[in-house]
């Protein structure tokens, strides 16, 4: 008895100690994308280093590492340094400087340091020198050109079209940098922010985060197109993907005689589902984009030649990729569905004289909606997250046009496009951009992870809802 | 000698039998289910089958409307004759004797629908489009199968709120609804509680008027409540028929009378 019990608190122990260890590591992932990716609009005070050499450096301190040493006598010690972030890739190419602890002097947070974005070239922190109008300068010091700017600003747009606006800056330790106010997006003094004023600030940085297109190679502005791409290419995909998940579906459960044929058929799409999605975009490559594409474009675009029309990878092609790839979800969720539909619901409405058809259509299919709703909504949340395939036959990281505009013919399903997970993988990781575009990769990250979750959370409720229908039907007989 | 033949059953009604079974032997599988079924079903009498669980009188009963056809792998010898017509000839449309023929089943099964789709779901699929002639019907089959008070006001509601005597009343409404000329009935009442029951049973009385009513039972008493004639089963011989009240007093079978005494079964 007394063994029996312990092998019982083992067996507890073990899965229930899996079971926080699976969920710590979901929750850690999350936490740090969460606090990485929200972090990101958050003004960030400006500190400015003094050095012992003398020289003076403003900008904000992203991290702190240590670094061993061992001194002339062969003692260790651990010395600090800080990575501060400095803007002005003009004078420092990376964005960044390393400051050992040991070589600052002394450090001020001044109420007049500033941030400008600019349109190009990244931001710059330092200090508003003057305002010049047409060469002429029309003001100086900070409250002077800050005055001026904000009065400016309702007219900017038409003034800055007329006349040549600039503002001088002057950087921490003294030096003159002039910017056009045509390159000028915003100016803000993060340490003379109040607490309203940065909330304020964030909300915008989220908003235009949201709604505007990328600026400078992906490192600033927003994800507009590739928003707005995923999501088209998941709705063509889901156009495409849903009859055939359905009529498959529907002949393996309904049509098909259970026999060899419907099993290799089932054990076909289960495999399908577990092949790697790479494998899918070399087959979008091959089929799609050389063999479909190619033959288009000899039939319909033969004058652009050589020039590839739809011969190229693009929107319509990554989403009949998905499509394939995304098959199996639906026709699993969807044969699932149709084997929940009671047998006392068929025969109710064939002993009233129905067809097998009228059945299907008029008692079946409104019973398996919800399921064939979560199919779409689990199809969607998968193609939403999958770039492997995407890489190699349509997505880029910046694509000038939508593929919807205003051009006829107002849609172009041949274009390349911009999608939120090849948006990811390039900022993440791009190795001629350095560091820069980091912080970007983190809120994309976030920003698609609550677009899965979402997307998650609506096929279980729909889920539930299904069930609550059938234990109506079932529980008061 | 199993089986009690045509010549023996009384007639109290003047027409021919609505349906005649000869010979009816039936297997799902190797499984033999029916053996040497003959029987007739008199026209605007209620017939109740029993016997014990398994002795064949569902699948009997799921034979006369081809209910049964649904089944993979079943095999049947003999023949089922309504009006004089071969239900399994070649010729005959399932769909149409399946109008012919309606069937309340053991469990109330409506439609996950409004109460008013579930009635209008037959005349919907047989070619009624006019939205006032449908209303009509759902009245009509409503009031017929005694359901019109009580769900009048919510017709659009889902009927999966009705409670289960409502649900099976509602099934019958909804049967009526194609005007069939006999009503099959498989066990209508065994998952009610016997308030329900009783409503039931009376308006299966009622209903006899207008329909030839067939059903199956586990309950001996329902069966000496409402029915005609009675046909005793087991082990899917058919033992006995008669009219209810000689079959319920002076049973000619030994087996019909341990049954219904409660020596066995």
């Amino acid at each position: 008895m007394g063994s029996k019990w312990s092998k019982d608190d083992a067996l507890i122990w073990l899965s229930g100690g899996g079971l926080v260890l699976c969920f710590l590591m979901v929750a850690g992932l999350v936490l740090v994308i969460a606090v990485q990716g929200l972090a990101r609009f958050w003004p960030q005070d400006l500190t400015r280093y003094v050095l012992r050499d003398g020289s003076i450096i403003l900008g904000h301190e992203t991290s702190r590492a240590g670094v061993r040493t061992i001194g002339s006598a062969g003692e260790r010690s651990v010395a600090y340094r800080l990575r501060v972030e400095t803007g002005n890739r003009e004078r420092y190419p990376q964005g960044y400087v390393w400051l050992e602890e040991a070589r600052i002097a002394g450090q001020d947070n001044p109420r007049e340091a500033v941030v400008v974005e600019q349109v190009r070239a990244g931001e710059i922190f330092g200090f508003l020198d003057s305002f010049v109008d047409d060469g002429a300068v029309v003001a100086r010091g900070y409250d002077a050109v800050r005055a001026h700017y904000q009065a400016q600003y309702p007219e900017l747009e038409r003034l800055r079209r007329q006349r040549a606006l600039s503002i001088v800056l002057s950087s921490a330790d003294g030096r003159q940098h002039t910017v056009s106010l045509a390159n000028v997006r915003h100016i803000y003094a993060p340490n003379a922010m109040t607490a309203w004023d940065r909330i304020r600030h964030y909300a915008a940085g989220a908003w235009s985060f949201l709604w505007t297109p990328p600026r400078d190679e992906n490192r600033h502005g927003g994800v507009f197109p590739a928003i707005f791409g995923t999501a088209a290419m998941v709705i063509l995909m889901s156009v495409v993907v849903m009859p055939f998940g359905i009529l498959a579906a529907l002949y393996l459960r309904e049509y098909g005689s259970p026999g060899p044929f419907l099993n290799a058929v089932r054990i076909a799409v289960n495999s399908l589902a577990g092949v790697p999605s790479i494998v899918f975009g070399v087959f979008g490559l091959g089929f799609f984009v050389y063999f479909l594409g190619g033959t288009l474009d000899r039939l319909f675009y033969p004058e652009d030649l050589p020039a590839p029309t739809f011969g190229q990878g693009g929107i319509l092609w990554c989403a009949l990729t998905l499509a394939l790839l995304t098959l199996p979800v639906v026709i699993v969720a969807v044969e699932e569905g149709l084997a929940g539909v009671p047998l006392k619901l068929r025969e109710a409405s064939h002993a009233l004289g129905a067809t097998r058809f009228e059945t299907l259509w008029r008692v079946v299919v409104p019973v398996v909606l919800p399921s064939i709703l979560t199919g779409l909504i689990l199809s969607v949340a998968r193609a939403a997250g999958t770039v492997a395939p995407l890489m190699i036959i349509g997505a880029v990281a910046f694509a000038p046009e939508l593929p919807v505009d205003g051009v006829w013919p107002f849609v172009h399903l041949e274009r390349e496009f911009m999608h939120l997970g090849y948006h990811i993988f390039d900022t993440g990781f791009r190795p001629a951009g350095g560091e820069a575009a980091l912080p970007m990769a983190y809120t994309t990250t976030l920003l698609l992870l609550v677009i899965v979750v979402v997307l998650n959370a609506a096929a279980i409720g729909l889920r539930s809802r299904l069930r609550r229908l059938y234990s109506l039907s079932a529980g008061q007989a | 000698m199993t089986t009690a033949h045509g010549p023996s059953t009384p007639k109290i009604v003047q027409d021919l039998p609505v349906i005649d079974i000869e010979d009816i032997s039936f297997w799902y599988g190797e499984h033999p289910a029916l053996r040497n079924v003959t029987m007739s079903i008199e026209r605007h009498g209620i017939t109740a089958y029993i016997g014990p669980s398994g002795c064949g009188k569902t699948t009997l009963l799921r034979l006369m409307n081809r209910m049964n056809d649904l089944v993979p792998r079943i095999r049947m010898t003999g023949s089922i004759r309504m009006n004089g017509e071969d239900i399994y000839g070649p010729d005959v449309d399932v769909t149409r004797l399946r109008r012919r023929v309606g069937m309340v089943f053991q469990q109330p099964n409506p439609f996950p629908k409004s109460i008013y789709e579930n009635v209008a779901y037959g005349p919907r699929i047989h070619g009624v489009k006019s939205g006032g002639f449908l209303d009509e019907i759902v009245e009509r089959c409503l009031r017929r199968a005694v359901l019109w008070e009580e769900v009048q006001d919510q017709l659009e509601e889902s009927a999966l709120e009705l409670s289960a005597g409502q649900q099976q009343r509602l099934c019958i409404a909804r049967a009526v609804a194609v005007e069939p000329e006999v009503l099959l009935m498989d066990e209508p009442c065994s998952s009610l509680d016997p308030v329900a029951t009783s409503r039931i049973e009376e308006l299966m009385l009622d209903l006899k008027e207008d329909y030839t009513i067939v059903i199956v039972t586990h309950n001996m008493q329902q069966a000496a409540r409402v029915s005609d004639f009675t046909a005793f089963m087991l082990h899917g011989e058919l033992v006995e028929t008669g009219v209810t009240d000689a079959m319920f007093t002076t049973p000619r079978d030994r087996r019909t009378e341990d049954y219904i005494t409660g020596r066995a079964g």
